[in-house]
């Protein structure tokens, strides 16, 4: 479509005067303007001394909660690793304990490769159990490439470390497990409901 | 001329060049921290107490770095280049008071009134590698002329697009901005009577600062200064958003770019002694550098330091404007040159002329030079609102023609 007369604006540069031309007040201004900012207040973030301070929903390494008991919270249903854009997470279910009456299965391994990891946070709220949270923890390093694969006790320890440092309280509380924790309904009970 | 003692000279050869490279080391740290703070940032501050150990470790570095000469380059220019850029660059500070300065003595009426003052002046003591040339100032120039080269060589032998676009600005701008810099000058040259510095600086302790009867001369001054320098407004040889680096793009960090930097840096030094020295008085402050006596250590060094912070307000000045004022485009650069600043220079040295000739006071000067100043806004004013309305009536006219069309 060819631009119409009536929707062109035509902008007029405004006009500068004798004292816009002379170009000096101009650069004095300028100069004010730099020499306010070279007193002004600093911005700088001095960060090994200086730690930033990061929003509470801030996404960073990975843990994997305990319950009361101290056991992981975890009920192996595979949300998160479906959920996880960048299948960085590798579970391997195994039937609970039989004194752990509240679940059925438990993950017997649970490695997350944290360099693949894309820190999108889908994996929490995948999570019917709250078992998986990115927490604050921003500085992740690591030597080799192995080093940066979080198993199970290393995301455990993540989560005993974050907790210890209060900087990432638990943020749901431990109650009863949801329904992902509970057997799947046989096939009978299905037919009636 | 006057002879000169070895010793003296060397000493002051050596102190000179230790002092230019020690200032450069800091002020190439100044000039991150300056660019810091004007940024609200903080600038270095690892390496030492503020960071202050920052140009030992940065020069260091530049020694230790693996010196890559790449093939496709002229190796004996490129090599050169470096060399003559920071040569020319240390050779021009060689007759500038860097303290203060005695005035050679004016030719007398008969040889033995010469002969005495001659004797008299070698009882004296400069502070400059070269005290008494009367070619002075001229010598600078020359030098500063010199100082091209260095870049038009990194340029070409580079055998890169980049470098020589960036050697073919300079050569260009230098050129073009050496006619308004040496024309400014030409108004304080004709009132002290010599090209010496030290005469100079002597006429301006007895009368009073050249800024003050030629304002305009010296605007036109550090304008061109800037201009020479390659620095912002200015850089456009080097102007890293087109050109990468520009002339020095080839020169990986080693100490041929070390050598470029401090070229350049010591240009700064040069010019912002020649400032103070050609316009504010050098080691005069309205006779308030007598204060401590006019001979003995205290003078000595009061002087050196009403010298040294007129020097530094210069070189401060050149590290903010840098992040004040935006980058001209090549045309706008070159049509200031030849289109204001050089028309404003002959207009400025006939106002000179004319007070010499009629001995007018000196403050009827002052009075012609902003009229000058305030003549050439009004005429910029009236050619920019012509041009707009030719603009316009363009503008309109493809208008009607559009509309004829559709």
């Amino acid at each position: 479509m060819p631009i119409a007369e009536h929707d062109v604006t035509w902008v007029q540069e405004p006009k500068l005067g004798l004292l816009e031309q002379l170009y000096i007040p101009a650069i004095v201004d300028g100069l004010q303007t730099t020499i306010g900012h070279m007193f002004g207040k600093k911005i700088t973030e001095q960060y090994p001394e200086q730690e930033p301070t990061l929003p509470p929903n801030y996404r960073g390494v990975h843990r994997l909660n305990r319950d009361h008991d101290n056991r992981v919270k975890c009920v192996a249903c595979y949300m998160c690793a479906t959920a996880c854009p960048a299948h960085c997470i590798d579970i391997v279910a195994a039937p609970a304990p039989a004194e752990w009456k509240d679940r059925e299965k438990y993950p017997e391994t649970f490695v997350i490769d944290e360099l693949r990891c894309i820190y999108c946070g889908m994996c929490e709220e995948a999570c019917p159990v709250d078992a998986i949270e990115l927490t604050t923890l921003y500085d992740l390093t690591g030597l080799s490439r192995e080093q940066m694969i979080f198993d199970k006790e290393k995301l455990l320890s993540v989560f005993d470390t974050t907790t210890q440092m209060g900087t990432d309280p638990i943020r749901t509380q431990a109650g009863r497990l949801s329904p992902a924790s509970e057997a799947p309904p046989t096939a009978g009970e299905t037919a009636t409901k | 001329m006057p002879e000169f003692n070895l010793i003296y000279t060397a000493l002051m050869i050596g102190g000179v060049i230790a002092f230019v490279m020690g200032t450069v080391a800091y002020l190439i740290l100044a000039e991150r921290k300056v660019a810091a703070w004007v940024q609200d940032r903080l600038g270095p501050n690892r390496v030492g107490p503020w960071g202050l150990l920052q140009p030992i470790a940065d020069g260091g570095k530049m020694f230790l770095k693996e010196d890559v000469i790449p093939s496709h380059v002229d190796k004996v220019f490129f090599i050169l280049a470096p060399i003559v850029a920071f040569s020319t660059a240390l050779l021009s500070i060689a007759v500038v008071p860097i303290g203060p300065s005695t005035p050679p003595p004016a030719p007398q009426a008969t040889v033995a009134e010469y002969e005495a003052a001659q004797a008299a002046y070698q009882e004296t003591f400069t502070f400059a590698i070269q005290p008494g040339l009367d070619i002075g100032i001229l010598y600078i120039f020359a030098i500063g002329s010199l100082a091209v080269y260095g870049v038009i060589l990194a340029g070409w032998s580079a055998n890169n697009k980049y470098s020589l676009i960036g050697s073919m600005r300079s050569s260009a701008q230098i050129i073009s901005y050496e006619i308004p810099l040496g024309m400014a000058i030409v108004g304080v040259l004709l009132f002290a009577g010599s090209l010496n510095l030290e005469t100079i600086t002597d006429w301006q302790s007895q009368h009073g600062w050249f800024i003050l009867f030629q304002p305009l001369a010296f605007l036109l001054f550090i304008t061109s200064v800037y201009a020479e320098t390659n620095r912002l407004p200015f850089d456009l040889p080097e102007a890293e958003q087109e050109l990468v680096g520009g002339y020095h793009t080839e020169y990986s960090n080693s100490m041929k770019l070390g050598l470029m930097l401090l070229a350049e840096y010591a240009h700064m030094i040069t010019t912002s002694f020649l400032m103070s020295i050609l316009f504010f008085g050098g080691w005069s402050l309205f006779g308030l550098e007598n204060i401590a006596g006019e001979t003995g250590i205290g003078a000595l060094l009061l002087r050196f330091g009403i010298l040294g912070a007129k020097v530094f307000g210069f070189v401060f000045l050149f590290l903010l404007v840098r992040w004040t004022i935006p980058r001209f485009r090549f045309d706008q650069l070159i049509g200031l040159a030849w289109k204001v600043m050089i028309p404003l220079a002959i207009l400025h040295l006939l106002a000179a002329l004319l007070v010499r000739h009629f001995e007018l006071p000196y403050f009827a000067l002052t009075a012609l030079s902003v009229l000058l100043f305030f003549i050439a806004g009004a005429a910029s004013v009236r050619t920019s609102s012509a041009q707009k309305t030719r603009r316009k009536q363009a503008r309109s006219a493809t208008r009607e023609h559009a509309t004829v069309g559709a």
